[in-house]
C-alpha cells in the first residue's frame, strides 16, 4: 500500500481513522506499509488536530482560496 | 549608449554589455523594456503571505546572505535566475491557457512567446560574462552548465506535462521535480558556487531549494484547486498534471473515477461539473494527503538547510520562506457552496 492509499483509507473509513489514531505502528504492519518515524509523526500530528474526519465532507465545493486558510 | 565602460562598476559594465548585445541586434525598446525589467534589486526580501512568488525572487540574495558571501557574482545569479523564472512562468501560462497579468495580458501569444525566448537569451547572455564580475572561468563554466542542465530538465518536465493523458501520482510527482524542484535547486546551488561554498554546502543548499520548490508546487496546485475570481481552476483545464487530480485518481472506486473522469472532463465550461470534480477530489483525502506530504518535504528542507549554513539572521529568513508554503488545514470550516 502506497502512503497516498493509507490516507484514502484514513479519510474514508471512520473506524480505519480512529484505529489508526489508537496503533498507528499495528495498522502499518497490517497493510505492509513501511514508513519513517518522521512522517508518522506528521500523520498522527495532523489527523488528531483534526477531529473529526467528516468535516472534510463539509469542505467541499468550498469557494474560500486555499490561500485563505489560516493554520 | 552615452556611458563610459572603464568608469562603471563590474555590474553596470555586465548591464551595459547586455544592453550593448540588444542594440547590435536592433532590438526595439518594447521589446528590451519588459525583458529587462521587474528584477528584483532591493536589499531585503519582502517576506509577504499575500506576494509569496515575489518572495521567492529574491533566494539567491537570501542563500548568500545565508552563507555571509558579498559577491557581485551574486547579483548576476539573481538577475539569470529570475530572467528565467520570469521567461518560465510566461511560457508556462501561455502553454496552459492560463490568465496572464499585468504587462503580458495584452500582448498576443506569439509575443509573449518571443519575449520569453528574449528573456532566456539575455539570461544566457549574463552568465557568459560572469568573467567580468571576477568570477574563476572554471566555475563560471560550472555556473553556466547547471543554468543550461536545469533549463533543459525542466522542458522535459513541461513535455511531459504537456503531452501526458492521464500522468499517475508518480509521474506527477517526477514532473513537479523536474519543473519546480530543480529550478529552485539551482537557485541555491548557482549562488553557493558562485560564492566558493564547499561541494558539500553546494549539494545541501541545493537538497533545500528542491523541497522547497516541491512545497511550492503543492502550494500552487492546491491554491489552483478553486478559483479566484474572474480566473479558472486547475480543473477547468482537460489536460496537464496538477496533484490533488493526480491523487484522486489514484485512490478512488472504479465507479468513482468514472464520474470524476466525467466531471473533469465538462468542468472546462460547465460550473456545476466542476465543483463535482473538486468535491470529489477533496473528499477523497487530497488535501489531507498533500499536507502530509508537504509537512515531509518542509521538514527535509529544514533539515538541508540546518546542515548547509550556520544560524544566522538570514537562515532564520530562510525557514520562514518554507513556513509560508507549508500547507495548513483549515480550522474555519468553510461552508458549502
Amino acid at each position: 500500500m502506497s502512503l497516498a492509499k493509507l490516507i484514502h483509507r484514513i479519510v474514508t473509513e471512520e473506524p480505519f481513522f480512529h484505529q489508526f489514531l489508537q496503533d498507528p505502528h499495528a495498522v502499518l504492519k497490517s497493510v505492509g506499509l513501511m514508513l519513517d518515524e518522521q512522517t508518522l509523526i506528521v500523520i498522527t500530528k495532523m489527523l488528531s488536530s483534526y477531529p473529526q474526519i467528516q468535516e472534510l465532507y463539509v469542505m467541499a465545493g468550498s469557494t474560500i482560496p486555499y490561500t485563505q486558510w489560516e493554520s | 549608449m552615452s556611458m563610459c565602460i572603464s568608469s562603471m562598476t563590474p555590474m553596470e559594465t555586465l548591464d551595459e554589455a547586455v544592453r550593448v548585445e540588444f542594440a547590435v541586434a536592433n532590438a526595439p525598446a518594447d521589446f528590451v523594456a519588459p525583458v529587462m525589467a521587474g528584477l528584483p534589486l532591493s536589499q531585503e526580501a519582502p517576506l509577504d503571505d499575500k506576494d509569496r512568488s515575489s518572495t521567492l525572487r529574491y533566494l539567491p540574495s537570501l542563500c548568500a546572505d545565508a552563507l555571509a558571501a558579498d559577491s557581485q557574482a551574486v547579483a548576476v545569479i539573481s538577475k539569470a535566475w529570475n530572467l528565467y523564472y520570469a521567461a518560465a512562468h510566461l511560457l508556462d501560462a501561455v502553454e496552459d491557457g492560463d490568465t496572464l497579468n499585468d504587462h503580458w495580458a495584452s500582448q498576443s501569444n506569439g509575443v509573449n512567446i518571443n519575449a520569453a525566448i528574449g528573456m532566456m537569451t539575455s539570461a544566457s547572455l549574463m552568465l557568459n560574462k560572469l568573467e567580468l564580475v571576477h568570477i574563476d572561468p572554471e566555475v563560471a563554466q560550472a555556473i553556466r552548465a547547471e543554468f543550461d542542465r536545469t533549463v533543459l530538465a525542466m522542458c522535459v518536465g513541461q513535455h511531459h506535462d504537456l503531452t501526458a493523458q492521464h500522468p499517475s501520482l508518480d509521474q506527477c510527482w517526477q514532473i513537479a521535480k523536474a519543473k519546480s524542484g530543480v529550478f529552485f535547486s539551482l537557485a541555491c546551488r548557482a549562488t553557493a558556487l558562485a560564492v566558493g561554498a564547499s561541494p558539500t554546502t553546494v549539494e545541501q543548499l541545493g537538497v533545500f531549494g528542491q523541497y522547497l520548490g516541491l512545497l511550492v508546487q503543492i502550494f500552487d496546485d492546491l491554491s489552483d484547486l478553486t478559483p479566484v475570481a474572474g480566473g479558472r481552476s486547475d480543473l477547468q483545464q482537460p489536460h496537464g498534471c496538477t496533484l490533488p487530480m493526480a491523487y484522486a485518481m489514484e485512490v478512488v472506486s472504479d465507479d468513482m473515477r468514472e464520474v470524476l473522469e466525467r466531471a473533469h472532463a465538462d468542468a472546462s465550461d460547465d460550473v456545476a461539473a466542476e465543483v463535482t470534480a473538486r468535491e470529489i477530489i477533496i473528499q477523497q483525502g487530497a488535501l489531507v494527503y498533500l499536507s502530509i506530504e508537504a509537512h515531509r518535504y518542509h521538514h527535509m528542507a529544514v533539515d538541508a538547510l540546518e546542515h548547509a549554513v550556520a544560524p544566522s539572521p538570514a537562515r532564520t529568513v530562510l525557514r520562514q520562506v518554507l513556513d509560508m508554503f507549508l500547507v495548513r488545514f483549515p480550522t474555519n470550516h468553510p461552508t458549502t457552496s
